[in-house]
């Protein structure tokens, strides 16, 4: 017969032999007997997977500084060589 | 000229082999699960090339009258394992060292992470690639006992499920 176990590191139910070593060494803990009665075939495994939350957490988001915007003074726009000119 | 000198890795020591209950992803079990309590080292137990496992894979043969060859295509894989290993079964390490035999009952099923090219010693880490190999174990069956020998058990298994290119991830 097999029983139905629950891995308590990792989460994982599965179904083990009566003899195995997992049950024999406490190292899983036998689940609800009314739900998985023992049976004579392994049943499919129920996998434990951490999975982020439904909801993301309500935060506040960070305001961005907006980068100062400097206008081009006119001292600087007449120092600008046009192109063309760069042979002199 | 080329260096024909290239370096090659010795198999002695730097195979790790576990076994561990259940993997929610064959392709990528976690390290949660590789390390688990459950999860049972049994390097030390097989016999030099004692996880024999077998890929073997068929032919699809896909004939044309307008070819003059014969064109072929991957077919279905076969995957057989048996495991051969230490059985201290009824002696007196029985209750102390005999992790193989005691994990392989019959009808129990097993995920197998093999992980080749780092010393048996160094724990798994995230990243590290291993061959997984889901069975379920069949009869266990005795070495024949020979002069000079060990007592060793081989246990058939049935494999499910390979992916022989598994990363380990992070839990």
């Amino acid at each position: 017969m097999f029983i139905r176990v629950k891995d308590p590191s990792t989460g994982h139910e599965f179904d083990v032999p009566e003899k195995s070593s997992l049950l024999r060494r406490g190292l899983v803990k036998p689940v609800n007997k009314k739900h998985y009665p023992p049976s004579q075939y392994p049943r499919r495994a129920k996998h434990h997977i951490d999975l982020a939350p439904k909801r993301a957490p309500v935060v506040a988001p960070e305001l961005a500084e907006e980068p100062l915007r400097v206008e081009p003074s006119v001292d600087t726009a007449a120092e600008a060589i046009p192109e063309g000119d760069s042979n002199g | 000229m080329a260096d024909t000198n290239l370096p090659s890795t010795p198999a002695d020591g730097n195979i790790l082999t576990v076994l561990v209950p259940l993997v929610a992803d064959l392709a990528a079990p976690t390290l949660a699960e590789a390390t688990a309590m459950t999860a049972e080292d049994i390097s030390c137990y097989l016999t030099a090339g004692g996880f024999a496992l077998t890929v073997d894979q068929a032919t699809i043969t896909d004939e044309r009258e307008c070819d003059t060859i014969v064109r072929n295509a991957p077919g279905r894989k076969t995957v057989t394992l048996s495991i051969t290993g230490i059985d201290n079964t009824n002696t007196s390490y029985a209750n102390t060292d005999n992790a193989l035999a005691d994990a392989l009952t019959e009808g129990s099923k097993w995920v197998a992470l093999r992980r080749r090219g780092k010393a048996h010693t160094d724990p798994l880490v995230t990243g590290d690639i291993v061959s997984a190999t889901s069975f379920t174990v069949g009869v266990r069956s005795e070495v024949p006992a020979e002069a000079n020998s060990v007592l060793r058990s081989v246990w058939n298994a049935f494999v499910d499920g390979h992916e022989p290119d598994a990363e380990i991830v992070a839990s």
